[in-house]
């Protein structure tokens, strides 16, 4: 008697697709993506999103780097100072309405009112605080670093062929002004937490859709052939501000992402989703990709994900480099949320 | 010992003395050297070895307690304020003047700076603990022909090059070690003048034998003055413009040795 299942392929039953397979051979869970070996690929995104944008640089993939540091500089000099972490030196862009924010302002249709935070004498750009180690020397070198930054961000929206973006976070900080969104608490790396100029917000399926939709319709608006490749980071919440115990407030997140980033690549041929979420999260591994944590994403879970990635979309360097010359620990340092960690460590 | 050693600046001071006998030891090897050493000290001695390069021989030397050591390569700014990298991107202070261009923060030149010469910096901290007098000698200022060959628009690089050399002084007097100006005979402020180049055709940065004469001539004042010590001598050195009665007789007999020559 045949039913609707009679004759599915074997990675759409449980059983066959995930009880019987090691997490290193999941079969027909990557996508492939077209033209990735030519595609001008940008990234942003939450932390996890730099081991995507630095394996791709390292498999000689034309990844593009609109605020390239100097060769002078080691790599890990220039991480310090928010360089090669991304396309461009924004920091890490947690939730969607940072992202939408972002596409604004590099567009000029936006001018956030509270940006600069002050600590011990220096300067940060509050929309990107952790860019620069020890922050800037006054206001004005914030102001007109921020606005030749922007312009990278534009020409890097108006250029690229696929934007890798990360969902990070939807739980985030707002400007009582305007509504600016923030990528730190106040008060964490600089600035001071007001409970009248800042508020907590977290971001509701219907918003994170929004900010995405609008992000993808502006990008859209200036460069029509631009497609997405979203991912959703696997890196639990640090804290919450929330109520719910942090673990709850994590799953919540990470639901909401997920399926804004489900919705989005229905609905638009240009997004893809890349489920390195799953491939981390997901039963087969066990979260034995996990540190001992249980946050972060061992070196080998990055390095697994990518590896399945790159064997599928079968582009850049063949083989690509031995696994001990990738530094899976790239990028950890430059993750804010982590500060939360340090912080309340005791 | 009194050693010199360092980049490849310590060749003039070579040339400076020729095949004579001297009382000092002159070893110039590769830059690359000098940016990653492996330093050994065991008891009063510091080995210090490096070969990051096939360009070179392994710069090999080792440092015992009481050796007066002129080293020379940590202010040696002209592959920083050289690089291409300027012609795109400008110091965030002049984006007035280079609207279009990436700009560098403040704090890029320093960590720049600090990335560089971590190895010397720490080479001079070494040194010090095992109580080796140690001093930097400043390189030459940039020539005019690395103005015109790197195509870098004047104001980017004499400014790079003047906040590079700041930062990097301000890390080696951090460890209290003297530095020794270049002689200020040899430039005009910004650049060296002609007179003190080398002459090669593809030389864009190297003083020539009389540049090394005046090097030399501080240097020495420096090997030779049993009085002053990385623990003492805080201040900057140009010995040319800070002569004592003892250290400047000393410079001119020197001078006087080597222009007989």
């Amino acid at each position: 008697m045949p039913n609707p299942y009679s004759g599915r392929p074997a990675h759409t039953f449980w059983k066959r697709a995930v009880s019987d397979r090691h997490f290193s051979d999941l079969d027909n869970i990557i996508p492939r993506i077209e033209g990735l070996d030519t595609a001008k690929i940008a990234t942003a995104g939450s932390c996890f999103a730099q081991h995507i944008g630095h394996n791709l640089k390292i498999r000689g993939l034309n990844y593009m780097d609109m605020e390239a540091p100097s060769k002078l500089l080691s790599d890990a000099a220039a991480a310090k100072l928010g360089y090669g972490i991304y396309s461009c030196r924004y920091g890490n862009i947690y939730t969607s309405r940072q992202l939408l924010q972002l596409v604004r302002e590099a567009f000029g249709e936006a001018k956030p009112l509270d940006t600069i935070w002050e600590k011990d004498g220096r300067f940060y750009d509050a929309l990107r605080p952790s860019i620069e180690d020890g922050g800037f020397g006054s206001v004005a070198e914030v102001r007109v670093l921020r606005e030749r930054h922007l312009r990278r961000v534009r020409r890097m929206f108006e250029t690229m062929d696929v934007f890798v973006f990360t969902m990070g976070l939807t739980e985030t900080w707002a400007s009582t002004q305007d509504g600016t969104v923030y990528p730190t608490a106040p008060g964490v790396v600089a600035g001071n937490y007001d409970p009248a100029l800042y508020e907590f917000v977290n971001l509701r399926f219907s918003e994170v859709m929004a900010d995405m939709e609008a992000a993808r319709a502006r990008i859209h608006q200036s460069n029509p052939s631009a497609r997405f490749l979203l991912t959703v980071s696997p890196v639990g919440l640090a804290a919450t501000a929330t109520d719910n115990h942090v673990l709850t407030a994590t799953t919540h997140s990470k639901s909401v992402l997920r399926a804004v980033a489900g919705e989005l690549s229905a609905a638009h041929d240009d997004v893809t989703y890349f489920p390195s979420y799953e491939i981390i999260v997901g039963q087969p591994s066990r979260h034995s990709l996990y540190e001992p944590d249980l946050r972060e994403v061992s070196a080998f879970g990055v390095r697994e994900v990518m590896r399945q990635f790159f064997e599928v979309n079968k582009v850049g360097q063949a083989a690509g480099p031995a696994s001990e010359e990738i530094d899976s620990d790239f990028g950890y340092e430059q993750c804010d949320d982590a500060l939360l960690t340090k912080e309340f460590a005791e | 010992m009194k050693l010199i050693f360092g980049d490849s600046h310590v060749s003039a001071l070579k040339a400076a003395i020729g095949p004579k006998a001297s009382p000092y030891t002159l070893i110039a090897n590769h830059g690359k050297n000098l940016i990653d050493m492996q330093l050994d000290l065991v008891g009063d001695t510091l080995r210090v070895f490096a070969d990051n390069t096939s360009a070179s021989v392994p710069l090999d030397v080792t440092l015992t307690k009481g050796d007066r050591v002129v080293l020379s390569g940590p202010l040696h700014s002209s592959l920083v304020s050289r690089h291409r990298f300027w012609k795109s991107t400008a110091p965030w202070t002049m984006h007035e003047h280079f609207p279009k261009r990436q700009l560098a923060s403040g704090n890029f030149i320093k960590t720049l700076a600090q990335d560089r010469t971590a190895s010397m910096v720490q080479l001079l901290e070494t040194a010090i603990s095992a109580g080796i007098s140690v001093a930097v000698l400043e390189p030459p200022r940039l020539s005019r022909r690395a103005l015109t060959e790197s195509g870098i628009d004047e104001r980017v690089l004499v400014h790079v090059d003047e906040t590079y050399r700041a930062e990097v002084r301000a890390l080696v007097e951090a460890t209290g070690t003297v530095v020794i100006d270049t002689p200020k005979d040899t430039h005009d402020g910004a650049f060296m003048r002609a007179s003190y180049q080398a002459m090669s055709d593809t030389d864009v940065h190297h003083g020539n034998k009389d540049y090394g004469i005046l090097a030399l001539a501080n240097a020495a004042a420096f090997l030779d003055d049993e009085t002053s010590g990385a623990e003492d001598a805080k201040t900057t050195t140009d010995t040319s413009q800070t002569d004592t009665p003892q250290t400047g007789k000393a410079r001119k007999s020197i001078l006087q040795k080597l222009l007989k020559a």
